[in-house]
């Protein structure tokens, strides 16, 4: 049981363990008991309640910092990726040659999904919300490279228009989300939500080649969004919304 | 205006979260007492992962407090804001179930 108790973070562990133990000494655990602890211990580290100790403040600090590089890695990636694809060779098909391109835009949207999603959450605060903005991300990169991978180049426009068209919306939403509780200031809001269009301006079969580099724009977001984050990282919330 | 309830935010901490401030209007309690009277009261058992989450949550908003003790298990009191909370949530649910209530007491029926 003590073997449980310790996937909880140690802050928690330090005002909670002791009673913990209690209580579960004076009546044995249930495979139920088992497993609710595991997934408290979950919510300890995902919604951090545990303050005024020092080291919650650091973790939940530590949790932003976490994010923060999510979202720098992620951006210079799809920066990286869409540069990949401004600048690969033109195919017989007059299409530009995606696949060098595609991994690293898989990768970078999952990265910068889980970002926001979880940086544009109050901390200390439950929120579905932003895990579900997250798992979302996670979704798109996995169906992103699917086409290519099994060579079904006919189902590619689809899996590109929901995965690269869907996910500046989803940035965006995560983003205004972010603004309204008050986790993100207005000018990250409105440069991801400006990085977004540039995006789909940047996929833009009709768009000027020249036009098309704007699309680096959304990760040149990210990368500000990290800063922002390590300069002054949210604060684990007084009175919790959404 | 009305003043939207702290437990509202608690997400699937907000009904366990209530049990407990129910339980403890009666007086201070210890968490495993907790467990008990609430399993008792309202029958559900509060895992442990789930009890403690709850009082987290309920302790860093100043809904309850602990009393000063050198060991566990200590005992877990209601502050003012809790009492006031508590108040208005039962007179929120009582406004909402009175034209549906029947004859038998909520499960969330507070300490007698």
């Amino acid at each position: 049981m003590t073997a449980l108790l310790r996937l909880y973070p140690r802050a928690w562990r330090e005002r909670y363990g002791d009673e913990m133990l209690a209580l579960l000494e004076g009546q044995p655990a249930s495979p139920l008991d088992h497993f609710d602890l595991i997934r408290g211990a979950l919510d300890a580290h995902l919604h951090p309640q545990v303050r005024g100790l020092g080291a919650t403040d650091k973790e939940t600090s530590m949790n932003q910092r976490m994010l923060a590089l999510l979202a720098a890695v992620g951006g210079i990636i799809w920066m990286a990726g869409f540069a990949a694809w401004l600048t690969a060779p033109i195919t017989a098909a007059g299409d530009r040659e995606s696949i060098p391109a595609i991994p690293m835009v898989a990768i970078s949207i999952a990265l910068m999904g889980i970002a926001v999603g979880e940086l544009g959450t109050r901390p200390g605060s439950p929120s579905w919300t932003g895990h579900a903005i997250a798992g979302a991300s996670i979704v798109f990169a996995v169906l992103l490279p699917l086409p290519w991978l099994f060579n079904v180049t006919d189902a590619a426009w689809g899996v590109v228009v929901l995965s690269l068209f869907g996910f500046p919306v989803l940035a965006s939403l995560a983003a205004i989300r972010g603004r309204q509780n008050g986790v993100m200031p207005t000018w990250i809001t409105a440069a991801i939500v400006a990085g977004a269009v540039a995006a789909w301006v940047g996929y833009g079969g009709s768009t000027p080649e020249s036009v098309k580099w704007v699309g680096l724009l959304l990760g040149a977001s990210f990368v500000g969004l990290a800063v922002q984050t390590l300069a002054a990282p949210p604060r684990a919330a007084e009175s919790a919304v959404v | 205006m009305s003043m939207r309830s702290p437990l509202a935010s608690f997400g699937r901490f907000a009904r366990p979260a209530q049990q407990i401030v129910t339980v403890l209007a009666a007086g201070p309690r210890t968490p495993p007492r907790i467990r008990r009277e609430v399993g008792a009261r309202c029958g559900t058992d509060l895992g442990p992962g789930t009890l403690f989450g709850a009082l987290a949550r309920l302790e860093r908003h100043a809904l309850v407090e602990v009393l000063p003790a050198s060991s566990a298990p200590r005992a877990y009191r209601l502050t003012a804001l809790g009492a006031t909370t508590l108040e208005a949530e039962l007179g929120a649910l009582a406004a909402n179930g009175a034209g549906t209530r029947s004859g038998s007491a909520p499960s969330w029926s507070p300490a007698r």
